[in-house]
């Protein structure tokens, strides 16, 4: 039989970890109504987008869904965004073009590097960016992709 | 107030001067000793000096501290380590001894509860400026605490820690001071022979 003091400590016990709880749930509450009210004031100057990036190997790529990126944002900055990028400006075309992302580069000797795609909502399919992708201006609800793959065979296969 | 004998009143002081000591000095928000203190006067000493100690290290902490002036919360913290001081009175009445773990979770649940009540006190304290401009009461309430409950989670978790494990080597040393008296094991003298 339990006796009544132990049972008066567990119930002390219980009621601080219900007060705190309750507490800290009010906490996180109000933080998510902080970043609610936030994301409203920004809406004017934000778009969200999709953004795709398979790195080539067997397992599928990583969707990073709703990214919230400001208006007028490139493929390029909300890469940026997302991923670890490294690319090389060149001035004569007035295009970045992307080294590597989130460490994968670009690899000659294997014949493969990084290709850009656009989802387009019209045919349902996927188009190979033909731009650096700092050209590529992104509106709201975009989708856009990343691969990995061989440009020795073209064209490439889009994202699957 | 009782009367003291001399080497209790000592202790009491060093007691108090180590209290505001650590209570001045630049530490981590919410992680404090003087409520252990408070709550070891209490017991040696009872509810009245207990809480009396409690309500005078906040007062002076209020003036003093690093963190700034006290202002509106000054009498939230005083009675709310005041009743800390009280707990300790009353718990010397009910225990069951000092040396078995029993008393360490006790004594850690104990200061879970009263470091709640500490916090619920003083974040109505931090509700008064804003009440008092206008914002409707339980607005603000619900706001203190919410803001606050990040520091009452450290709160609460560090004086777990401190009133679990700092209790029995502290009441033990303590209890040697006054004179041989050893308040706490006469206590449990008394209980093992019920």
């Amino acid at each position: 039989m339990v006796k009544k003091r132990t049972l008066a400590f567990a119930t002390l016990a219980i009621l601080v970890w219900a007060a705190l709880a309750t507490s800290v749930l009010g906490y996180y509450y109000l933080r998510f109504q902080e970043y609610v009210d936030l994301s409203r004031e920004y809406e004017a100057v934000t778009m969200k987008v999709d953004i795709y990036i398979h790195y080539g190997n067997e397992t599928n790529g990583v969707w990073h869904n709703n990214t919230i990126v400001p208006l007028g944002a490139t493929l390029l900055n909300a890469t940026g965004l997302v991923a670890d990028t490294q690319y090389t400006y060149w001035s004569e075309l007035g295009a970045a073009f992307i080294d590597s992302i989130d460490g994968v580069a670009n690899n000659v000797t294997e014949g493969k590097s990084w290709f850009w795609w656009y989802w387009e909502t019209t045919s349902f399919k996927w188009i190979l960016g033909e731009v650096g992708a700092n050209q590529h201006m992104l509106h709201r609800r975009n989708i856009v992709a990343w691969t990995y793959q061989s440009y020795e065979t073209w064209p490439p296969s889009p994202p699957s | 107030m009782p009367l003291l004998s001399v080497r209790k009143l000592a202790l009491l002081s060093v007691l108090t001067a180590v209290s505001l000591g650590i209570q001045l000095t630049p530490r981590p928000p919410n992680v404090e000793f003087t409520s252990l203190f408070t709550f070891l006067v209490g017991i040696l000493y009872g509810s009245l000096i207990g809480g009396f100690f409690g309500g005078f290290v906040m007062f002076v902490n209020g003036f003093l501290s690093p963190w700034g002036f006290g202002g509106f919360m000054m009498p939230f913290q005083i009675v709310g380590m005041a009743i800390i001081g009280i707990a300790g009175g009353f718990y010397k009445r009910c225990t069951v001894g000092v040396h078995s773990a029993q008393v360490s979770v006790e004594v850690a649940v104990l200061g879970a509860f009263l470091t709640l009540l500490y916090d619920i006190i003083t974040n109505v304290g931090v509700a008064v400026p804003p009440a008092l401009s206008g914002v409707p009461w339980h607005i603000a309430l619900i706001a203190a605490f919410s803001t606050g409950a990040p520091f009452s989670l450290v709160h609460i978790i560090s004086n777990i820690a401190l009133f679990g494990s700092g209790f029995i080597p502290l009441i033990k040393a303590l209890q040697r001071v006054p004179g041989g008296e050893a308040l706490w094991s006469k206590k449990e003298l008394l209980h093992s022979q019920r």
